[in-house]
C-alpha cells in the first residue's frame, strides 16, 4: 500500500527537527562555555603585534567585449565552459609610426535611399549587414522588401529625417524590453504613432497591423510609451513604426 | 431632371472625388519611412511591488512584509519581471486602497523606472488568508489583471508566489512557475524516496515513506497525485500512486499484465491514459492503457529495448528510447504506436526524452565523450541544440510547465543534485543542498 502524501506530515517532521535543533544548540552552548573558561584560566602568551594593514590596488581588467548577437537560433544558449584563447603571436612591442594621410571626404548627397540609410544606421548600431544581395543585382520577389519594408519603391529620405530615424531607433531600443520567449517566434506589429513637434507621443499608439499575439502588440505599444518623449521629429504628425520579434538580417 | 443636368452632376462628383483623393490628409504616415525597431538588450520588466493594504486585524505588518518579500522572490525566480527596489519608488510604498477606479500616479511609476505595478490587500477571513491584487501596466496606465487567492496562514509564501506568477502571465500571456512543484527521487533519508519541493528548491518534503526502492516520479495532470515505480518484495517493479487529493493512493494496474514488471509510467496530458514499460520475453516494450486498466495496447514491436515514454502536449505522439539500431536513441511515434521514426543522431547514446509544453522541442540527455549533456531536438529531428554542456554529467531533463526552464540532475559537485536552467536568461540555479543523491526530477503542472 502506498503511503498517503499529506503536507500535514510536515508537522511531525518539523517537531523532530526542532528537538534535534535544541539538542545541538545545548551542546554548542556547553562547548562554547568550556572554551571561554579555558581562555580565562590559561595564562596569555605574549604574541607579536599584527603588522599594519597594507592596502593593495588591484589592476582592474578591461570589460569583456559584448557577446555577439545570436542568430535566431531556436532555443536557448548553451552553457559551455569558456575557453581562453591565447594569441598565436605576441603583440609587437612598438608600433610603427603610421603615416597620416589627409582624408578627402566626399560630400554626402543631401538625400539618400532608405536602404542605404538603414545600412548606415545598422553599421552605426553595430548590427550585421543584411543577408540580401547587393543592390545592383536584381532580386526576384520579396527579398528587398522583406529586408527593408520601407525601401520598397526606393523612397528617398532627407538627411534630416535619416538622422532622426537613427536617433529614434536607438532611443526606443534603449527602453525596449523583450521577454525571451518572444524572440524565437516570428511576430511583427505595425504601429501608427502620433508625435508632437517636441517628440511627445500623443495618445496611445494605434496598432495598424497586429502580430496576432496581443501580448506582443502590447509590448510594442509599451515600448513607444516608455520611450516618450522621442527625439523631436522633423515633422509633427503620425509616423509608422514596426516591431519585429526577430532581427531579419 | 434633364440628361445634360445629370451628366454635369456626375462630372462635378467625379472632380470632387479626384480632389478629395489627392488632398493631403493631416498626419498621414504612409509616405514616411517605417521605423523598424528590433529587440533591444532588455529582457525583463521592472515591476514595483507595493506593501499590500491591511484588510483587518489578521493582516499584521509582519505578514504583509512577508507577502511582499514572497512576491519579489517569486518574480526574481521567474526572471521575467524584476522587482523594483523600494528606494527607487516615487509612488506610494503601500497600497492605500484597492479600488476599481482610475489611478493618477502612473507617471510616478514610469519615472521610477517601473513598467508595472502590483498592488493589493491582505485580509484574514476566518482561518483563511485572502490576497486580493491588481497588476498595472504603468506606461499605458492600464489595469492588466485583478484577482485573488486564498489559503491558510501557513501558505502565505505560496500565496505570494501565485500573485507573482499571475503578474508574469499578465505581461507575457504565459503564467510563471514559482508556485509549481518538483517531484524527485532522493536518498537523503537513507532510503530511495519520492520527495516534493517548491520549484525554487524550498520546502522539500517526502511524499512516500517505506523501505521499498522508488523511481520515475510523474505528476497527474491536476497535481493532486504522483505516479511512481516501486519495487515489490519479489523484486518486480510495479506502479503506485501517492496522493494529497481525492485520488486513492496505492498500487494501480495490478490486474494488467499480471506478474510482469511495469515501470516508467506516465499519464497522458488529459490524464485518461498511461504509457508504461513492461517486459515481453525479456525485451522492454511500451504499452498504452486506460487508467482503469482497460484497453491495453502494445505500442512497440521489436526485439530491442524500448523505454522512457514521454507524451507530446497534445497527446497525439509519444517520444521514447529504443536501441533497435544498436544504440539507445530517441524516437517519436504516434500515440497508437504507428509511424515510429528516429530523431536523434548526435551521439551513440541518447536517453530520457521530455517533450516541451509548447510541443516544439524534446529535451534529452546525450553522451558526449565521457559525460552526459542536455540537448533539445525538434520533433522532426531536423534541428538539435545543446542546452547544458559541462564536463560532468547532466541527466534526466524535465520542463517547467511554462517552457521557460529545464530542471535536471547533475553530479557536477560530486554528488547528484538538481539544477534549474533558465532558457531565457541562461542562468543556472542549484535547487538541492541536503545530503544524499537527488535524481529523476519531474516538474509538476500549474496549480489549479
Amino acid at each position: 500500500m502506498g503511503a498517503e502524501w499529506s503536507d500535514s506530515w510536515e508537522a511531525d517532521f518539523a517537531a523532530a527537527r526542532r528537538r534535534r535543533f535544541l539538542a545541538l544548540l545545548s551542546a554548542s552552548f556547553a562547548f562554547h562555555l568550556l572554551v571561554m573558561a579555558a581562555l580565562v584560566l590559561v595564562p596569555k602568551s605574549s604574541r607579536p603585534a599584527l603588522p599594519p594593514v597594507i592596502s593593495i590596488d588591484l589592476v582592474s581588467l578591461p570589460a569583456p567585449p559584448a557577446a555577439a548577437r545570436a542568430r535566431p537560433a531556436p532555443p536557448p544558449r548553451p552553457v559551455v565552459p569558456k575557453k581562453i584563447l591565447l594569441p598565436k603571436k605576441p603583440p609587437a612591442l612598438r608600433e610603427k609610426p603610421r603615416k597620416v594621410k589627409p582624408v578627402l571626404r566626399k560630400p554626402r548627397p543631401k538625400e539618400m535611399e532608405y536602404g542605404d540609410a538603414m545600412a548606415q544606421l545598422r553599421s552605426e548600431l553595430g548590427e550585421t549587414a543584411p543577408e540580401t544581395a547587393p543592390r545592383e543585382v536584381e532580386q526576384p520577389g520579396p527579398s528587398a522588401s522583406e529586408a527593408e519594408p520601407a525601401a520598397a519603391g526606393g523612397s528617398l529620405v532627407s538627411k534630416e529625417v535619416l538622422a532622426w530615424v537613427i536617433d529614434t531607433r536607438r532611443h526606443v531600443r534603449s527602453k525596449y524590453i523583450t521577454p525571451p520567449e518572444f524572440l524565437n517566434r516570428s511576430l511583427e506589429t505595425h504601429l501608427r504613432v502620433v508625435l508632437a513637434a517636441s517628440g511627445e507621443v500623443i495618445g496611445v499608439p494605434e496598432v495598424v497591423r497586429s502580430s496576432g499575439d496581443p501580448f506582443w502588440d502590447d509590448n510594442a505599444v509599451r515600448a513607444i510609451l516608455s520611450a516618450s518623449p522621442l527625439p523631436a521629429p522633423p515633422e509633427a504628425g503620425a509616423w509608422p513604426f514596426s516591431f519585429p520579434s526577430q532581427d531579419r538580417r | 431632371m434633364t440628361r445634360a443636368r445629370v451628366r454635369r452632376l456626375v462630372r462635378l462628383l467625379s472632380i470632387w472625388l479626384c480632389v478629395a483623393a489627392l488632398a493631403p490628409i493631416p498626419g498621414r504616415a504612409q509616405d514616411r519611412p517605417v521605423i523598424e525597431v528590433t529587440p533591444g538588450q532588455g529582457r525583463s520588466f521592472r515591476v514595483a511591488v507595493q506593501r499590500f493594504a491591511s484588510g483587518g486585524s489578521g493582516a499584521t505588518s509582519k505578514r504583509r512584509g512577508q507577502l511582499k518579500a514572497a512576491i519579489e522572490d517569486a518574480l526574481s525566480f521567474n526572471a521575467v519581471l524584476k522587482p523594483l527596489p523600494e528606494a527607487a519608488f516615487l509612488g506610494a510604498e503601500e497600497t492605500a486602497e484597492l479600488t476599481d477606479g482610475p489611478r493618477f500616479d502612473c507617471a510616478d511609476w514610469t519615472q521610477s523606472g517601473a513598467a508595472g505595478l502590483i498592488e493589493g490587500e491582505l485580509a484574514l477571513k476566518g482561518d483563511q488568508l485572502r490576497v486580493s491584487f491588481a497588476v498595472w501596466d504603468a506606461a499605458r496606465c492600464l489595469r492588466l489583471l485583478e484577482g485573488s487567492h486564498s489559503g491558510s496562514p501557513r501558505d502565505l509564501v505560496r500565496l505570494g508566489q501565485r500573485v507573482a506568477d499571475d503578474a508574469v502571465g499578465a505581461f507575457t500571456g504565459s503564467r510563471g512557475v514559482a508556485a509549481t512543484e518538483i517531484a524527485f527521487v532522493s536518498t537523503r533519508t537513507g532510503r530511495r524516496e519520492i520527495f516534493v519541493m517548491s520549484s525554487d528548491g524550498s520546502n522539500a518534503r517526502p511524499a512516500t515513506r517505506s523501505d521499498a526502492i522508488k523511481a520515475f516520479p510523474d505528476w497527474l495532470p491536476g497535481a493532486e497525485a504522483i505516479l511512481y515505480t516501486r519495487y515489490l518484495k519479489n523484486g518486480v517493479p510495479a506502479l503506485f500512486l501517492t496522493s494529497r487529493g481525492d485520488v486513492h493512493p496505492g498500487q494501480i494496474l495490478s490486474g494488467v499484465l499480471p506478474g510482469a514488471p511495469k515501470y516508467g509510467g506516465v499519464f497522458s496530458p488529459d490524464g485518461n491514459d498511461l504509457a508504461l514499460v513492461s517486459s515481453i520475453n525479456g525485451a522492454a516494450e511500451i504499452f498504452r492503457v486506460h487508467r482503469d486498466g482497460k484497453k491495453l495496447r502494445r505500442l512497440t514491436h521489436s526485439r530491442a529495448i524500448e523505454v522512457a515514454p514521454s507524451w507530446s502536449p497534445d497527446g497525439k505522439q509519444i517520444a521514447f528510447v529504443s536501441d533497435r539500431f544498436g544504440t539507445p536513441q530517441i524516437f517519436v511515434m504516434d500515440s497508437d504506436g504507428e509511424n515510429p521514426r528516429r530523431i536523434s543522431y548526435q551521439s551513440s547514446y541518447s536517453a530520457s526524452p521530455a517533450w516541451s509544453p509548447d510541443g516544439r522541442w524534446i529535451a534529452y540527455e546525450v553522451r558526449a565523450e565521457t559525460q552526459f549533456d542536455i540537448y533539445v531536438v525538434d520533433p522532426l529531428g531536423e534541428v538539435t541544440v545543446p542546452v547544458v554542456v559541462h564536463r560532468r554529467n547532466d541527466q534526466s531533463p524535465s520542463w517547467s510547465p511554462d517552457g521557460r526552464k529545464i530542471v535536471f540532475a547533475s553530479d557536477r559537485r560530486g554528488r547528484w543534485d538538481l539544477y534549474v536552467f533558465d532558457l531565457g536568461t541562461g542562468t543556472l540555479t542549484r535547487l538541492t543542498y541536503a545530503a544524499g543523491d537527488n535524481t529523476a526530477p519531474a516538474w509538476g503542472p500549474f496549480p489549479p
